[in-house]
């Protein structure tokens, strides 16, 4: 088995007919209006309203206007179908409503309806402190382990050509920077920073998920003793890569204006959902929606 | 509730000698109104005690195992009076005619009294025996900034505890809430490079070595001083200024005596750092193993380097100089930019470089010289002191005589008929005497200049000198080291080329 790209009606699909019923096990924290942002990436640039702006292939909405001294006022989405709704027809649904800077509607163009590639909400809330979340990327992984088996001496050979001459770009899902081992491996640390967290940094709360190309573990107690601000955190960093040796994405933890991938959307790239998972045997051709399965 | 204050509370005096910057003027001046008082007796002020023990405070502080042992036992046992001593030793050492126009940083013996007050308020601090001082202060070394979610609500260190799992020695407790990267620690390395990290993780906490907390406090105080120093500077009255250093003397000589018996690198910060170069080098030369390499010969860098990497020097700036020698090429780079140093010879050898020190001609027994007389307390002198009641002078002698007296401070500035009769009264002891021809020989060499230099007076390596010499390696002096030469001869010295043998 390999992967594929998922068309423009499969992500339509998936989000029209599989997505909603997952929607009542999303984390409580994702709601209208608890992210500070929703964020959806596309495949194609897709232009906006005024003039001489660039097209737009990443768009950020905020779940509240907000005036002048940055005081919440009104609301974007009044509830989570609204957030549903935008997912679906981006431009037909842009909370930035008739302003400039809005996506052009689709009627007024002969280029399709965007339709998400990928759909992000923002770490930091509203409602809650930052959520802590870090990222173990399966192509950071694939990349040391081409390193060490092709022991590239100078260090500094195109990435392209390590990664074949390991082999990683013909092994399953063959054409991608990684192998199906590099996901498993990622999945593996996944849990071994979950236990950390739980037995060292005493969390009660903790989630694990299968982001399509990797995972994304997260600490989601929000008593004051894990209100970690981005120092705690660049020290948490550094505890995991230099004291429990995993490769995470350092900048993601450390940085509360990130977005991250929702869970259970759709990785459009490798037409997996975007799943919370219990276990390291978890397996990740199991997360392709079912509408999607031949 | 009533705060008490470091007068009647030794607590709040240990927390304010211990974290001045974190104080107003009015609780530190209290600090010194503790200190002060020590010296009232019965109602009557004991001025001259107070004069007796801050002289011994600022000698004692330029004496480097007194700082030293300052670290591990207390040199004052008081902090009010540890704070009065340090910042009135210090005031002091501002006051002298030599540093009337010098910066504080430059100021070598300032540092001396800095570090005599960090050291022993380190030892103070763990002869006070209560852990809770060392969290206060952990407190302030560990937070961090408040950061866009505010400041951190609780305390950043909630404990110094033992930490059996963690091998036999003290942690301190820091919540992860509270943590930033001033709390990972790491193992010191050869290389210079972070080593194992000594941080360990626990139940939500950080804990760090309480070591760390031992290095983070020094930088700190260090810091603090300056902050003590600033209020009494400007807690003292014209009157009390006066009185200090109108009294005061024992500092002030010890200053006097470094500055004439040549010893700068005691007085200023960074002087010279060529010659401390060469200092360092020689000595690293002298301490070699197995001779491998050694003084007045030529070696190359890589030789040398091996000696300095071997070489494990006690003085602080020693260690300074040392740690920026970091290859055999930056030595050899350092000694380049130094070639005219006239203890060092660069000789280039089939494409190499190689490089000769030689020995010292500073930095030895320095000599009190009051009268011309007093130079025949060098054993060489005194050779050719006996030698000439035996046999007429060779004529270079009686000019390298004269050169040398020419330079004494106290010929500087009087007049040629002054030094002409001093030089015939110590001329007129010997058989040979003509007072004639002697005249005739002093005026002569006063007025040979050097390209309108006054020519240098000899120095070890001097030819004509080696007949009288017992030896460079027996002698506790050395001509250029010992005598009280102004500093315009050693600066017109570092102008010529060569190593010292062009007379």
């Amino acid at each position: 088995m390999s992967w594929r790209h998922a068309t423009r009606e499969e992500i339509y699909r998936y989000y029209t007919e599989e997505f909603p019923s997952y929607v009542d096990e999303l984390p409580s924290f994702i709601t209208a209006k608890g992210p500070k942002q929703y964020a959806l990436a596309f495949r194609e640039p897709h232009p906006v309203r005024k003039d001489g702006v660039p097209d737009k292939d990443f768009i950020r909405r905020d779940t509240w206007q907000t005036n002048a001294s940055g005081d919440r006022t009104s609301a974007a989405f009044h509830d989570f179908d609204d957030v549903l709704e935008f997912i679906r027809h981006p431009a037909r649904n842009d909370p930035l409503g008739r302003s400039d800077f809005a996506l052009v509607d689709p009627d007024l163009l002969d280029k399709p309806d965007p339709r998400p590639n990928a759909v992000y909400y923002a770490l930091d809330h509203w409602e809650r402190p930052w959520v802590l979340l870090i990222d173990i990327d399966a192509k950071t992984i694939a990349r040391e382990r081409a390193t060490r088996v092709v022991s590239d001496e100078d260090g500094s050979g195109d990435s392209e050509e390590l990664l074949d001459a390991a082999g990683i770009l013909d092994a399953d899902p063959a054409g991608y920077p990684y192998a199906f081992d590099d996901i498993d491996q990622a999945i593996e640390y996944g849990f071994e920073v979950r236990d950390i967290f739980e037995d060292d940094f005493n969390a009660e709360e903790t989630m694990v998920v299968y982001s399509g190309q990797g995972v994304h573990v997260y600490l989601l107690d929000s008593d004051p003793a894990h209100r970690y601000d981005a120092k705690s955190r660049e020290v948490l960093n550094d505890l995991l890569q230099d004291t429990y040796e995993i490769p995470i994405d350092p900048v993601v933890t450390a940085d509360r204006r990130r977005v991250a991938r929702l869970p259970y959307s759709l990785h459009a790239d490798v037409c997996s959902i975007v799943t919370p998972i219990e276990s390291p045997n978890f397996d990740v051709r199991s997360a392709r929606p079912e509408v999607l399965r031949e | 509730m009533t705060q008490s204050t470091p007068v009647e509370d030794e607590r709040a005096a240990y927390r304010v000698a211990t974290l001045p910057p974190e104080y107003g003027t009015t609780r530190i001046n209290q600090l010194f109104t503790r200190g002060y008082n020590r010296y009232i007796v019965d109602g009557e002020e004991q001025p001259g005690d107070l004069l007796t023990d801050l002289e011994r405070f600022g000698t004692a502080a330029f004496k480097e195992d007194v700082r030293a042992n300052a670290a591990e036992k207390p040199f004052v046992d008081k902090p009010g009076i540890l704070a009065v001593l340090a910042t009135l030793s210090a005031i002091c050492v501002k006051a002298h005619p030599k540093f009337e126009h010098a910066p504080p940083r430059k100021i070598q013996v300032l540092y001396d009294i800095r570090e005599l007050y960090v050291n022993n308020l380190a030892s103070l601090l763990r002869e006070f025996g209560d852990g809770s001082l060392q969290q206060d202060i952990a407190e302030v070394l560990y937070a961090k900034d408040p950061g866009e979610d505010g400041p951190h609500p609780g305390r950043v260190c909630t404990g110094i505890k033992e930490m059996p799992k963690f091998g036999d020695r003290l942690y301190l407790e820091i919540p992860m809430a509270a943590a930033s990267r001033k709390c990972l620690v790491h193992a010191e390395t050869e290389t210079g490079e972070a080593g194992e990290l000594l941080t360990r993780v626990e139940n939500n906490c950080l804990y760090v070595p309480v070591g760390d907390f031992d290095t983070k406090y020094r930088e700190y105080a260090s810091r603090a001083f300056k902050k003590l120093l600033r209020v009494q500077e400007k807690n003292l009255s014209e009157d009390q200024m006066t009185w200090l250093t109108t009294n005061e003397s024992a500092i002030t000589e010890r200053i006097d005596r470094f500055i004439e018996t040549g010893h700068h690198e005691r007085i200023w910060r960074d002087w010279n750092p060529g010659e401390r170069t060469i200092r360092v080098l020689r000595d690293a030369i002298r301490d070699a193993p197995d001779e491998v390499v050694s003084l007045g010969e030529f070696h190359s860098a890589k030789e040398l380097f091996e000696a300095v990497e071997a070489y494990d020097p006690e003085a602080g700036w020693k260690r300074d100089v040392c740690n920026r020698i970091s290859s055999p090429r930056s030595l050899g780079n350092l000694l380049a930019s130094q070639r005219d140093h006239r203890s060092l010879t660069i000789r280039e050898h089939r494409n190499t470089n190689h490089y000769r020190i030689q020995e010292s001609s500073r930095g030895v027994q320095p000599l009190d010289v009051e009268a011309i007389e007093d130079l025949f307390e060098l054993p060489c002198m005194a050779n050719m002191a006996e030698r000439l009641h035996e046999k007429k002078p060779v004529r270079k002698d009686l000019y390298n005589f004269a050169r040398m007296v020419m330079w004494l401070p106290q010929y500087q500035d009087s007049d040629l008929e002054t030094i002409v009769a001093d030089l015939k009264g110590v001329f007129s002891r010997w058989p040979w005497y003509d007072e004639q021809v002697t005249d005739y020989q002093i005026r002569y060499e006063f007025s040979n200049t050097i390209g309108g230099d006054t020519p240098l007076p000899m120095n070890c390596d001097n030819d004509d000198m080696q007949r009288y010499c017992i030896g460079q390696e027996q002698c506790p002096y050395s001509i250029w080291g010992s005598l009280p030469f102004p500093d315009e001869m050693y600066d017109q010295l570092s102008g010529t080329e060569g190593n010292g043998n062009e007379f």
